[in-house]
């Protein structure tokens, strides 16, 4: 991809725009009679026409047109901005993204589209012009699907999927069975069966795709939308019919179009996200060419070598922040869609949802922001569906009808703690034991720290949704979510009070490409610990070492906390140095000691990926370079402390 | 668990007897390997084949597809299966759920409703 493609451009360009109209319909939701947001969506349906046009996007602009069509009328005053409006053009928006984003789209799904917008505007009269079609209530789908034979064996259940279509609308099912075998030759445990499905629904394509969204993976599925013959003259041939409408305005819209974008070149440069990584690993080099030049100058008597690599020193310190800063993104760019993404699960759900956002000028990485959005969709839809109760029920707990889902982000540091949190019912903790027993996650009766029962709700296969919801509930995602937050070399917690709520917070590191380190040393070989996930470094003195010999537990303040000595772990061969240091790395709320058997200081660190080869073996996140040219392994924190714990459960069971 | 009764009787059609292929029980993806081996046993016989589906507590689709595929097997054979009476109970929820009645089908649908199948 070159930056400088104009179709590209416009894309981008575009998706700033649909945000901004996206972002503006949603607020029109709760404030219908706000003439500054009206003007917005207006103007900003409004370029995304002109500039479409110029492009070469005709079919967007002239979907775009009607719509901005019927904003002109709201700006006018003739039509209110009801909320059915307001919905219509949130639908029409998705369908102008897949145009805009050149992906196919249903052949007819723009007319249907406009002709609920019209119906909107008209406020269910019959339509002016009489060249418009009627608006349809629903829209007739039809859906084939099958599952792969071993499919049944491996718990998946098709007939409650097609009760769930049914649930959409009217529908009818017909199973197709000319793929199944002789009887002679039947495996009766296999599935051999296919579905054929007509549905007539008022939902969206959505709504569908979101039945199989658990089994989409290993199924074939087929959607396509049956429409019903339209008149030929249907709003959008007659937009491509008579070219010299949109034609007349190009003029104009271009002009206006440049503007903005002159306007915006002053400002901003847009870059593509692979150069900037170019620039990340050719900064990482220089750190580490820079380590190495410093390790020369200081063991040199030349005061000139020594004052020009001090400089260097500066420099590349300044041009590595400099580059992080460039990297980052206001995580406003993660948070904006989870406004239209509680509109809809108000819809599903039923509940009334309020959602406040705050901080959402702090800035993450752009890898980072990427890599977190589906773990915080799945969380904030946790919270809707688990965490927040029905109107009813809030209503007779005391509570406001509206439950509110906050979203905040606030830099500590070299972190970025960001924190989900709900004032629904509260993790029932007796729900979670129950449900940890049953999988076997927890041995009935095991005493757990109320924070060891609140995260087994991170724990593989854990669910504890008695009724299935299309949300959540399927066993999948939570261990999920936290998996991918600790590959972020992030951590996450849970804190919940009955009836008040939960909250569910992840730190974050800013960066994914240079963290500070502490170098130590095992036998002969040196590795680099994150230093954001260390908390103290103790001696560990020969007699104690003796006497923890086969019970690798040592006393921290009253706390008893295993330890692993990384010699016997990586098999170093050698002997124990005579002052052995213990440094305590935490992940939340575990704590485990590495034995090491020198600390060499602070490091920073680029991390460098290790190749596929290496890539399963646990215990090391990377790999850097040092100063003096050799290579040091980063160790991974999470892996190990998982390790310390169970060890240290075994020798509790053991003892 | 499923029990299989399997016995010749005078039937209706003077010149051959039927079998008679009972089912009761939970017939579901657990155990419908054992009902296969009786289907093909029956089906091995030379004389129609009538499943009698009196004592049957719970099925799933596994149990659906091993009847559709005697069905099918039947008829590409020209051999004849019915069921002695309509699916009913729970037999009839699945196949209902499953869009197995659908009347596009005509045989199939009619088979599910206790007919014959031909040759």
């Amino acid at each position: 991809m070159s930056g400088l493609d104009p179709i590209e451009t416009f894309r981008q360009e575009a998706q700033e725009l649909l945000e901004q109209v996206e972002q503006g319909l949603l607020d029109l939701a709760h404030r219908p009679g706000d003439r500054d947001l009206i003007d917005a969506v207006f103007r900003g349906l409004h370029t995304l026409k002109g500039s479409g046009a110029m492009f070469g996007f005709d079919a967007l602009a002239a979907f775009t047109h009607h719509c901005e069509t019927a904003f002109d009328r709201v700006r006018k005053g003739e039509v209110p901005a009801t909320p059915r409006l307001v919905a219509c053009v949130l639908s029409a928006q998705d369908h102008m993204r897949a145009l805009a984003e050149g992906r196919p789209v249903e052949p007819g799904a723009g007319e249907a589209l406009l002709a609920d917008l019209h119906a909107a505007v008209e406020g269910g009269d019959a339509p002016v012009g009489a060249a418009e079609p009627a608006a349809p209530d629903a829209r007739k789908w039809k859906i084939r699907f099958s599952l792969p034979a071993d499919a049944l064996v491996n718990g998946a259940r098709p007939l409650p999927l097609l009760d769930e279509l049914r649930d959409l609308g009217d529908c009818h099912v017909r199973v197709v069975t000319d793929d199944v075998p002789m009887l002679e030759d039947l495996v009766p445990t296999e599935c051999h069966l296919a579905w054929e499905v007509l549905l007539t629904t008022p939902h969206g394509r959505d709504a569908i795709d979101d039945v199989f969204i658990f089994v989409i993976d290993e199924m074939t599925l087929e959607v396509e939308e049956l429409t019903a013959s339209r008149d030929l003259d249907n709003p959008m041939a007659e937009a491509a019919g008579s070219p010299s409408a949109v034609k007349a305005e190009k003029s104009t819209e271009t002009a206006a179009a440049q503007d903005t974008r002159a306007a915006k070149s002053g400002e901003t440069v847009r870059v593509p996200a692979e150069r900037l990584d170019e620039m990340m690993d050719r900064v990482g080099e220089l750190v580490i060419a820079q380590s190495r030049l410093k390790q020369l100058a200081s063991s040199s008597l030349d005061t000139a070598l020594r004052a020009v690599a001090e400089e260097i020193e500066r420099l590349a310190a300044e041009m590595r922040d400099t580059m992080m800063v460039v990297r980052m993104v206001p995580v406003i760019q993660l948070f904006g869609r989870f406004r239209r993404l509680i509109h809809d699960l108000q819809n599903d759900t039923g509940k009334k949802i309020d959602l406040h956002i705050e901080g959402e000028t702090t800035e993450l990485d752009k890898t980072v922001i990427e890599r977190l959005a589906d773990p915080l969709v799945h969380l904030v839809r946790n919270a809707a569906d688990h965490g927040l109760e029905t109107p009813e029920q809030r209503l007779a707990a005391g509570k406001p009808e509206a439950g509110v889902i906050r979203l905040s982000a606030v830099q500590s540091g070299a972190e970025v703690l960001i924190t989900i949190t709900d004032d629904g019912r509260g993790v029932d903790r007796d729900r979670v034991r129950a449900k940890a027993e049953e999988n076997g996650l927890i041995t009935p009766g095991q005493v757990l720290t109320d924070n060891e029962l609140l995260n087994l709700i991170f724990a593989p296969g854990f669910s504890t949704a008695a009724t299935i919801t299309n949300l959540s509930g399927r066993g999948v995602g939570m261990d999920v979510v936290k998996k991918t937050i600790e590959g972020l070399r992030g951590s996450l917690d849970i804190t919940s009070n009955p009836g008040q709520g939960s909250v569910v917070s992840l730190r974050i590191p800013l960066t994914l490409a240079i963290i500070d380190g502490l170098l130590i040393r095992v036998g002969a070989s040196r590795f680099v610990i994150p230093l954001a996930n260390v908390e103290e470094c103790v001696e560990l003195s020969p007699a104690q070492d003796l006497r923890s010999t086969g019970r690798s537990l040592i006393t921290l303040r009253d706390e008893l906390v295993p330890f692993i000595r990384l010699r016997e772990q990586f098999k170093t061969g050698s002997a124990p140095d005579p002052h052995q240091k213990i440094v305590v790395v935490s992940t939340g709320q575990d704590r485990v000691g590495l034995v090491v058997d020198q600390i060499l200081g602070d490091h920073q660190t680029v991390i460098k990926p290790l190749s596929g080869f290496h890539a399963d073996i646990g215990a090391f996140s990377g790999a850097t370079i040092l100063g003096d040219g050799g290579v040091a392994l980063i160790l991974d924190i999470p892996t190990l402390v998982h390790l310390g714990q169970r060890h240290d459960a075994q020798m509790r069971v053991a003892g | 668990m499923a029990e299989v009764y399997l016995y010749a009787r005078g039937g209706v059609v003077p010149e051959v007897s039927e079998h008679l292929v009972s089912f009761s029980g939970n017939l579901t993806i657990g155990n419908i390997s054992d009902a296969h081996l009786a289907l093909v046993d029956a089906m091995g016989q030379d004389a129609p084949v009538v499943v009698s589906l009196d004592d049957v507590s719970e099925v799933d689709l596994t149990f659906a597809q091993l009847l559709e595929a005697a069905r099918r097997t039947a008829t590409a054979r020209g051999q004849i299966i019915r069921l002695e009476k309509p699916a009913e109970g729970a037999l009839l929820q699945v196949l209902q759920r499953g869009g197995f009645l659908d009347p596009d089908d005509a045989d199939r649908a009619n088979f599910w409703f206790g007919g014959k199948t031909h040759s």
